[in-house]
């Protein structure tokens, strides 16, 4: 095959594997410039405000940074908070390592970065990542992603500079969304009811109690109540 | 001062993600750990949606 030829395959590859992505993309356009919009109205800089989606690159650990950073809360909490967040991701790593290891430095470090629910949707394909063809697809969806999030970023940022009350509009809405879309799906056992009915609970008894650590300790308690629960698990119809 | 934190919560969304994709691994983990980590997507996304809906 001519290499011109290889790289117009790859340029169809990279187009697909975008528009694969697209609904997850636009999914989170509402979170994404509540992000941007919430950074700005919490005092960040439009540059903090970006860096945060460029480097952190999580809707949800973003979000309860950007809140927990204008609260002035403790380098401490902020790691273990992001920690226990973003320990989701372990198992998702886990579940792609046989099929990632062995990449080149750099596009396993790419790879690694563009790691979130999404992709790992996208990914979960018994040929993803199997061939040169398939690598070039994984990885272009996954930094496709990545764009969109600091584009929609960036559009909040800009929204939020000139609409002070954005975060007013109902831009939430976005996080129940997500809530149903990533989680109801997810509970198929009992044990994964009982893990999301003990972490909902637990954090708003804790928040009530001003508890520091409500969303560690709930987030904590919800997968220790799964996990307990899980050896007298039966399958359930939902 | 915010982009040094920034950086520092970086580091860690990034160290959960790669840190089992890297060929020569520091440790594994066992199946209860797997197991315990299959509920902290639904658990800490309950958590924060809670918390915001409070």
């Amino acid at each position: 095959m001519s290499a011109a030829k290889i790289k117009r395959i790859k340029r169809r590859i990279v187009l697909k594997a975008t528009i694969d992505m697209l609904p997850f993309s636009l999914a989170v356009l509402p979170w994404g410039m509540l992000v941007g919009s919430l950074a700005i109205q919490r005092g960040f800089t439009p540059l903090e405000a970006q860096l945060s989606s460029m480097l952190v690159f999580s809707g949800a650990a973003q979000l309860v940074a950007i809140e927990l950073i204008s609260e002035n809360a403790s380098l401490l909490t902020l790691m273990l908070t992001t920690f226990i967040i973003s320990s989701r991701h372990f198992l998702y790593g886990l579940s792609m390592r046989d099929r990632l290891k062995e990449l080149p430095t750099m596009q396993r470090l790419i790879a690694g970065y563009t790691l979130t629910d999404q992709s790992f949707v996208l990914s979960n394909h018994a040929k993803s990542y199997s061939s040169p063809l398939h690598i070039t697809y994984g990885l272009a969806a996954g930094v496709s992603f990545c764009l969109a999030w600091n584009l929609w970023t960036f559009i909040g940022i800009i929204a939020g500079s000139f609409l002070p009350d954005l975060t007013n509009i109902g831009l939430d809405f976005a996080i129940a969304v997500t809530f149903v879309a990533l989680v109801i799906p997810s509970i198929t056992t009992r044990s994964a009811l009982i893990a999301v009915i003990v972490a909902g609970v637990m954090s708003v008894i804790l928040e009530l109690a001003q508890f520091n650590f409500a969303l560690i300790i709930a987030g904590l308690s919800g997968m220790a109540a799964g996990y307990w629960t899980s050896f007298f698990d039966r399958e359930v119809k939902v | 001062m915010t982009i040094l934190t920034l950086l520092v919560l970086a580091s860690i969304t990034f160290t959960t993600r790669y840190f089992f994709l890297h060929p020569s691994l520091p440790l594994t983990l066992n199946k209860r750990m797997q197991r315990l980590l299959s509920y902290s997507a639904p658990a800490v996304l309950t958590a924060i949606w809670a918390l915001i809906q409070k």
